[in-house]
Formats: C-alpha cells, sequence, structure tokens
C-alpha cells in the first residue's frame, strides 16, 4: 500500500493521424493523495483534457502507462466490472460544458436516480429522496419539485451543479474538474468555484481541477502540474509556482495574463504559435518560443514526475544562471 | 469649446448633460432592440416565445480615437448592441450616429455608408473566416467590393494590411485551416480594417483564444489604438481584459447600462453594486484555497421585475429599489445607475 | 510584433499544388474514378473501340456465344453485342449526366436562397418542393409521353420538373446551417449584397452533400432510364441503351444469356464506380470541413 490514492506512471496517450503518430499525452507521471487537490495547467494542445479521461479510461487512441493505479489497485488488472464500478464510485468526473454533460432526454430527476441506484442498492422512492438531498447539497432550492425539471429549462450554472450532483452521487474519493468554469459567467463561475472548494473540505475528496486559468488554480489546488505539448513541464506546491516559477513556459503564462483590478501591467505575451502536436520539434517542445533557448534544448529533455514535490523539466531553469546547465 | 451631449442612464427617467471635449465619433442614443414575441403555430414548428427586450434604452457615445468597453455576462445585450451598430439586427427604437450621419435608418442607396463607417471583429476564429478562401482572397475582396483601391494596387494593400496586424507574408496563400486561432483572428481584424471604418466593433476577439496568444492580441490592438488612431467598441465579458485596451468602460446587466466611467474610475472606485460584484467575484491570483462565500449567491431572474433590475440579486437591495435609479452623476466621466451610488 | 509562420504552408506552384491534392486522395476514389474514366473514354472513342456497327444486322451470326470476334456474343439479329453495349454507354452516360446535373443547377440554387432567406420565401419555396416531391413521376412520365410523344425528350422534361427537389433539400439545410456563421455574417456587415453572399461564400460552402448525393442520382438515373426504356417509354429500337437492350434480351436469356447479361454488367460496372467515386468524395469532402483545429 502505497498510501496514494492515484499513481500514473509514464502515460502516453497516442492518436493515429494523416501524417502520422501524434502524441496527446507523452510520459506523464503524477502521484495524489487522498484529500489532495492537484491542479493540471495548460493551453489548447497541452493534453490536460486526455490526461483525464484516460485516468478513466475513457479515452481515445491507443493508451499505454507502466502503471495507473487507483487505491493501490492497477487499473489494468481490473475486470471491466470493477472499472464501471470505479468510476463514479472511485472517480468521478465534471465536464466543461453542462449543456452537453446532461442528457436533454431525461428530466434532472431521472438521470440522479439512475446514478444513484447504480451505486448503491437502493428502491426508486429513495433514490429520489437522496437525488433531492444531493440537489440540496449543490445548492438547488425546491429540491424536490425540481427533479422533474428538464435540462433545457436550466440555465448553464445550474446545470453545472446538476453535473457536480451526479458526480458526487457515487461518493466518488476523486473528483477530476476539466475547466468546470469556462464556459460560465464570471459571477456563476464564483458560486461554482465556492460550492467545489467547500464539498471538498466537507467529504475530504481528492480533486484534480484542470484549468487554463491560473486565478481558479490559486484558488482551489494544493499543487500544480503545468503541462506543455504532452507532457509535465513544472510541478510545484502552487505557493513556490506562484513566487518563483522556474520553468520558462509557466513564467510566460503568468506574463501573459491580464491581473485582476490593478496596476496598468503591460503585458508581455509569449511569442510564437500554440504546439502542433504532429510537428513537434526534437528535444524540449517550449523551444521555439522559449526566450532562454540555447542550442542544448534541442536534445532530449527529461520527463518529471509530477508527485516529487518540485520539479521542471528545462535545462536551464528560471532562478539559475544561464551558464549552469544544472537540473533540479 | 466643450459641446454638450445630452446622455440618458437608467430608464430614460433623468437626462445628464456633460461636456466632453471632442464631439463623439460614435453616438449611441436611446438605443432598444426589442424581439417580437410569437404565437405558436400549433404543430407546424414555431414554439411560442414572449417578446423580450435584450436592449433597454442605451445610450452612450464615443470620441474619436477612443476605446469603449463595453462589459457584461451573459443576457447583459451587449453582444446585440454590437450587432445593432452594424446593422445586423434592426433596433427597434433609438438612434445610432457615426461622424454626424444616422447611420440607423439608410436609405438603399446609401447602402454602403454603413460598412464603410463601421465593421466589425467576430468571437470564433473558427468561424468568422470562409474555409474556401485565402487570406489574399479574402483581403483583396473587401478592396476591390469597395474600390479601397485601384485593381493594380490591391496586391500592394493586402500586404499592408498583413503587416498591420503582424501576419508574415508567407501566409498570403494559406487556407484558415492552415492558420492557427490567434492568426486567423488577425485575419478577421485585417479585413475589418481593410475598409478604413471610422468605428470598430470588437465582439468578444480574443475570448476564443489561448491564453498566450489572447495577450499577443490584445497588446496589437493596444498598438493599433495608438498608430492607426482606432476608435473603437470593445465586447467582453472579462473585466482584466476589458480595462487593458480600454480608456472608458461601459457595465451592462439585462440589457442596460450599470455603470460608465473611465477605466481608472471603473476598477478604483466602482459606485454600482453589480460592478462591485463582478469585481469580487473575479478569482485572485493569491494562492490561497478559498474559504470565501460567493460575491452573488443567486442566479439571474427570467422574469424582469419592476425598479432596478439588479434588484433581485443585489446585497443593496432597499424598498426604494422598486422604482427604477436615475443615473447619479459621480463625475463630469463617471454614472452609475443605483439609489445608493453617491 | 510579428507571428511566426503557420507550420502548414502551400507550396507555391500549380502543379506541385495539384499533385498534393491526388496524393491526399483515398483509394476508394482513385479507384472509382480510374474507372469510370475508363467507361467514359470507352464511349467517347465509340467508332474506334466498337469493332462493329452497333446497328449492323447478319443474320449469319444470329445468337452466337462470346467468342474472340464477337467478345459479348451477338443478338437475335446478329448485331455485335460488345459494340452495342460501347456505343449505349454513350446514351446512357450523356443522359445520365443532363438528367442529374441540369436540375442540380437550379436545384441548389433555389435551395440555398430559400435556406438563405428563410421566413416566407422558404416557405413558399418549401410548399413548392413538397408539390413536387408528392407528384408521382411516372404519371408525369406518361402526361409528357402523351403530349409529345416517347423517347429521351419526354423523360428529360419530366426529370427537369420534377428531380430538382433532392438537390434543394439538401442545399436549403447546409445554407441553413451556414448562414449563421461568422464568417457569412461579416460579409453581410462588409456590405455585400446578399446574391454575393449567398453565391459566391455560402454556396461552395454548401453543395458538399448535393456533390456526393448526384454520384448516386447518376446511377440512379441511368436505371431509371433503363427501366423505362425496358417498359418501352424511353429510348425506341434500334438505338443501342442498356436498358432496352435488356429488354430486347429477356426472351432468350436461356439459350442466349449473354444478350441481357452483359448490359446488365455494364449498369453494374458503372453503378459501382460511381458509387466509390461518391463515398470517396464524401470523405474527402467531409474532412475538409471537419479537420482538426
Amino acid at each position: 500500500m502505497t498510501g496514494y490514492l492515484l499513481e500514473v506512471e509514464d502515460l502516453t496517450v497516442a492518436f493515429a493521424s494523416r501524417d502520422g503518430t501524434v502524441l496527446a499525452n507523452d510520459g506523464v507521471s503524477l502521484k495524489l493523495r487522498p484529500g489532495e487537490t492537484l491542479g493540471i495547467v495548460g493551453e489548447s494542445g497541452s493534453g490536460k483534457s486526455v490526461l483525464c479521461r484516460a485516468i478513466l479510461g475513457l479515452a481515445k487512441g491507443k493508451v499505454t502507462a507502466r502503471r495507473i493505479a487507483f487505491d493501490g489497485r492497477n487499473i489494468d488488472e481490473m475486470t471491466p466490472a470493477e472499472r464501471r464500478r470505479l468510476r463514479g464510485s472511485g472517480i468521478a468526473m465534471v465536464f466543461q460544458s453542462p449543456k452537453s454533460s446532461i442528457d436533454p432526454v431525461w428530466s434532472i430527476g431521472d438521470q440522479l436516480v439512475e446514478t444513484v441506484r447504480l451505486h448503491k442498492p437502493v428502491t426508486r422512492k429513495q433514490a429520489r429522496i437522496e437525488a433531492a438531498a444531493l440537489l440540496d447539497r449543490v445548492g438547488i432550492a425546491s429540491s424536490l419539485r425540481r427533479l422533474d425539471d428538464y435540462p433545457h429549462q436550466w440555465s448553464g450554472g445550474m446545470l453545472q451543479r446538476a453535473v457536480i450532483a451526479l458526480a458526487l452521487a457515487g461518493n466518488p474519493r476523486l473528483i477530476l474538474a476539466d475547466e468546470p468554469t469556462a464556459a460560465l459567467d464570471v459571477t456563476i463561475q464564483d458560486q461554482i468555484l465556492a460550492l467545489l472548494m467547500s464539498l471538498q473540505r466537507e467529504t475530504g475528496m481528492a480533486m484534480i481541477m484542470v484549468s487554463h486559468d491560473l486565478g481558479v488554480i490559486a484558488e482551489t489546488v494544493d499543487r500544480v502540474a503545468v503541462m506543455y505539448a504532452g507532457r509535465i513541464v513544472e510541478t510545484a506546491d502552487v505557493r513556490d509556482l506562484f513566487q518563483a516559477p522556474q520553468h520558462p513556459y509557466t513564467a510566460g503564462l503568468f506574463a501573459s495574463m491580464v491581473a485582476g483590478s490593478g496596476q496598468d501591467k503591460i503585458l508581455t505575451p509569449i511569442p510564437g504559435q500554440p504546439p502542433d502536436l504532429q510537428n513537434l520539434p526534437g528535444g524540449c517542445a517550449f523551444a521555439p518560443r522559449c526566450p532562454r533557448v540555447r542550442v542544448e534544448c534541442n536534445r532530449s529533455v527529461p520527463r518529471i514526475d509530477a508527485s516529487v514535490a518540485r520539479a521542471n523539466a528545462c535545462l536551464f531553469p528560471i532562478g539559475e544562471p544561464l551558464a549552469m546547465a544544472l537540473q533540479p | 469649446m466643450p459641446v454638450s451631449y445630452r446622455r440618458t442612464l437608467g430608464h430614460g427617467v433623468a437626462t445628464v448633460t456633460e461636456s466632453v471635449p471632442k464631439p463623439a465619433l460614435l453616438s449611441v442614443d436611446h438605443l432598444t432592440v426589442e424581439f417580437a414575441g410569437r404565437a405558436g403555430f400549433g404543430g407546424l414548428g414555431a414554439k411560442a416565445r414572449p417578446a423580450f427586450r435584450a436592449v433597454d434604452d442605451v445610450s452612450f457615445s464615443i470620441a474619436p480615437g477612443e476605446t469603449l468597453g463595453l462589459v457584461g455576462e451573459s443576457g447583459s445585450g451587449k453582444t446585440t448592441v454590437g450587432r445593432a451598430l452594424v446593422s445586423l439586427i434592426r433596433p427597434t427604437k433609438g438612434r445610432i450616429t457615426v461622424a454626424g450621419k444616422d447611420v440607423s435608418s439608410l436609405s438603399r442607396q446609401d447602402a454602403l455608408a454603413l460598412p464603410r463607417a463601421v465593421q466589425m471583429v467576430f468571437q470564433d476564429p473558427y468561424g468568422s473566416l470562409n474555409p474556401r478562401f485565402s487570406v489574399e482572397r479574402t483581403l483583396a475582396e473587401v478592396l476591390s467590393f469597395h474600390k479601397i483601391v485601384p485593381p493594380l494596387e490591391t496586391g500592394a494593400e493586402v500586404r499592408r494590411l498583413m503587416e498591420i496586424v503582424g501576419l508574415p507574408a508567407s501566409l498570403t496563400g494559406s487556407l484558415p485551416r492552415h492558420l492557427s486561432g490567434g492568426q486567423r483572428q488577425r485575419v478577421g481584424l485585417a479585413r475589418a480594417l481593410a475598409v478604413r471604418p471610422s468605428v470598430l466593433v470588437l465582439d468578444e476577439p480574443v475570448a476564443a483564444l489561448d491564453v498566450s496568444i489572447q495577450a499577443q492580441v490584445l497588446n496589437l490592438l493596444r498598438e493599433l489604438r495608438t498608430t492607426l488612431g482606432l476608435t473603437m467598441l470593445f465586447i467582453a465579458h472579462e473585466l482584466g481584459v476589458v480595462r487593458y485596451v480600454s480608456d472608458r468602460v461601459a457595465v451592462m446587466y439585462r440589457g442596460a447600462i450599470m455603470e460608465i466611467g473611465t477605466s481608472s474610475e471603473i476598477f478604483s472606485t466602482p459606485k454600482h453594486p453589480y460592478t462591485r460584484s463582478l469585481l469580487a467575484a473575479m478569482p485572485r491570483l493569491v494562492p490561497e484555497k478559498r474559504s470565501r462565500p460567493p460575491v452573488l449567491s443567486t442566479e439571474v431572474e427570467s422574469e424582469a421585475g419592476q425598479g432596478c433590475r439588479f434588484r433581485a440579486r443585489c446585497p443593496l437591495a432597499a424598498p426604494i429599489c422598486g422604482t427604477e435609479p436615475a443615473a447619479t452623476k459621480l463625475s463630469p466621466t463617471h454614472f452609475a445607475s443605483c439609489h445608493f451610488a453617491a | 510584433m510579428t507571428t511566426e509562420a503557420a507550420t502548414h504552408t502551400l507550396p507555391a506552384g500549380v502543379l506541385a499544388r495539384l499533385t498534393l491534392e491526388l496524393a491526399s486522395w483515398s483509394f476508394t476514389l482513385k479507384l472509382g474514378l480510374g474507372l469510370f474514366t475508363i467507361i467514359i473514354l470507352m464511349a467517347v472513342f465509340a467508332p474506334w473501340v466498337a469493332p462493329f456497327d452497333p446497328e449492323l444486322q447478319d443474320f449469319d451470326v444470329i445468337l452466337m456465344p462470346p467468342d474472340l470476334t464477337y467478345l459479348f456474343g451477338t443478338d437475335n439479329l446478329g448485331r455485335d453485342i460488345f459494340s452495342r453495349v460501347i456505343y449505349g454507354a454513350r446514351l446512357d452516360l450523356s443522359a445520365g449526366f443532363v438528367m442529374t446535373y441540369v436540375p442540380m443547377v437550379y436545384g441548389v440554387l433555389i435551395g440555398a436562397y430559400a435556406g438563405y432567406r428563410g421566413g416566407w420565401v422558404d416557405t413558399v419555396v418549401g410548399s413548392v418542393t413538397n408539390m413536387a416531391i408528392a407528384f408521382p413521376f411516372l404519371v408525369m412520365i406518361i402526361v409528357v409521353v402523351a403530349v409529345i410523344g416517347p423517347g429521351v425528350n419526354a423523360i428529360f422534361i419530366s426529370v427537369f420538373l420534377l428531380a430538382w427537389t433532392m438537390y434543394a433539400r439538401l442545399a436549403r439545410a447546409e445554407m441553413m446551417v451556414e448562414r449563421g456563421k461568422d464568417y457569412m455574417l461579416a460579409a453581410r456587415v462588409l456590405g455585400y449584397p446578399t446574391r454575393i453572399i449567398v453565391l459566391r461564400h455560402g454556396l461552395p460552402n454548401t453543395i458538399a452533400s448535393s456533390v456526393v448525393f448526384s454520384t448516386s442520382d447518376f446511377i440512379l438515373n441511368i436505371l431509371l432510364l433503363s427501366g423505362l426504356s425496358f417498359i418501352g417509354l424511353g429510348i425506341q429500337p434500334p438505338t443501342p441503351e442498356w436498358g432496352a437492350m435488356i429488354a430486347d434480351g429477356k426472351e432468350f436469356i436461356l439459350q442466349a444469356w449473354w444478350i441481357c447479361t452483359m448490359p446488365g454488367l455494364a449498369v453494374v460496372l458503372t453503378g459501382t464506380a460511381l458509387s466509390l467515386v461518391g463515398d470517396g468524395l464524401s470523405r474527402r469532402l467531409g474532412t475538409r470541413h471537419g479537420s482538426m483545429g
């Protein structure tokens, strides 16, 4: 027993495309303890969403990993039935777009009842009561009456609460939240984040929060892994990351963001275009856009393990003089 | 000599006269956009729909070379305002004036006056360009249709436009599917600028872009503000983004302007409870797991009630809010529609 | 501040672009087009390919099975079936082309315009379309034949009156999707007149499904022609046409199976070729729209 809730070692997800193989995830490793929250930061092409799906076994494409284990048990070694039970009761997921996460043809209540009964042997009547209780927990008033509402009658924010209720139905120990607030207005995002955090405190469940928004990450996680072009490029405690980012990409992200109300800071965007996964350069994928690039950067760059407290996949990380080719 | 403009905020209750140093380039007066109700058609398809006022008596003006940011969440009407300015949506009431000419009611002969006066940059980089047209063809078409330059100079003008928006000349023959999101938005910008419009309306131009690319495009817009002296209406839902490129900001909620002022006034001394809520709701860039409750705990109501439209969610709501608030003048440039704004 | 060049840049020369385009075609598409090209070439060069005059009767060699001289055998009048099949291709292919692509032109235009305008225009066009769909084709044929006599012209007129509807529907559906896209709105904002927006911007992006359907329509029209000729409403003898040949051969099916089988195989082969083209095209045009990023 390792004590880790989730262990991912050397995960690779490959897709076949017209011009060859594309590695949406390339050698990703991370570990999560029970009750811990991990943030995954990345833009498009970083592989952050594919990572979540791969953990759940929902990734399309070829998934290879040295190990994916939940609560010490290798997911590969589970029977299909066990894996199905794992989804929802062990690991649950909240997706980005509430409107496409909920089946529009069934009422909210029907979907909640179905999910509750999947994880517990209860009658429909009991399940309905539990469903209403779940809606209460996620802040939906008049829950019993609303069970009969259909998804099209609800706003985006309310639907996302319903999605969270569905995720909670199995009492999961880990929640994967993939950009859960990206499609929502700022004031609603505020509500959903507050809800997620209070639920996390209340249930002690672990959480992986995927977001491109460093503000969302700052307020919700203990540790952060930064992804670029399918690889993890930096991992750190959230405070350390904000105070002293080591990887040039992380630093570039901070410099690109418009700070909240406050000083009039000039943005220093990261030059160039997002990575083309079909045509990655050899060596460091960020090299074409990196302000600190050197000749050595075009050779291989190490994979890092996001369970290590502080690591970065850079030959010349920030905070160390460029002359030294050192690596923590 | 100062020119007086009558501006009305709130629901037409009070008229405020202010002095602005230059005549406005774009002036929107009492713009109202109502989507007509529709009776159902039995089983033949059309659903019944009540009449809906997306924009309710909105007035503002933009001086030449100025950028006004228009902020709001979904349902605020900001997109509708933008579309009414370019005639994609017909205003129910009100008047839009560009460079002194009324463009909201144009005769057929003058039909090209509006496209030359006001242009738009769209949100979706993936849908805003014709997938079969190369960059050159998209831009050249605009130039030749509007006869901006003589036919022989079209190629040179296309290259000039591409340079202005930071696109390398090597992309001239590229199709949209070869371009990244940020590059496509630049093409959209070049297309809008090709016509040399007096006013540019940008409808969430960076919302669909990656953070690092957003910053590139925002910097470009800031640069063009000074080099080209662009007059812009910048519509967005993110306050930080709006602040970065705007001189003044207007905050909309459910069809009306709640507060309008200079960037620093809105961000440093917001007076309307909704503006304050928006600012407070933004996630802080401070690495500390949040334990505070949400700023607003309710959702937008589906039915508008009497009086102030923010009343149902406002932390300061009081009986007086049952009457629509007049615009309170907080400074020559700062107005807020709230009984408690002072 | 400039951006870096896109990773996919187009090669300069037209020839280079053409080669790149051809290389991206699937095997299905290449096979189908290759086959179809062979059939067309044989039809075009019929006078050189066909060993005999298709209408030459030679009573010394009636009902001969296929051999080296008469590759497909001869029919009951001593005519060479191979030559008749080749010449028949001319008729079937050209008639099929006309019956498919003429209605497609105005069908697509009607549908695209109705789809773009919406409102009462769309309602009116929709009603007209529904009336045309509801009208039984065979009745129309019979009426027209009664007026102008049997033959290929009667078929053409009936087809022109009724066959455009599928294209109108397809184009309308695609246009209704396309018109909400921002580049169409941008065209409006730029002041382009409706005519240009529909024809130059919308239409090229909305004909994909119509083009794919036309390959099926082509073979269906050939079958229609053959079928009508089979029952005597279409091509009149002695003109060689596959359907008419099949009709002629049915009495001899036991003694001289080659008389109907050979033209039948020609129909099957053409249909297969077109089917492959349609399949390949649908994938090619589909990927163009749904590419990554």
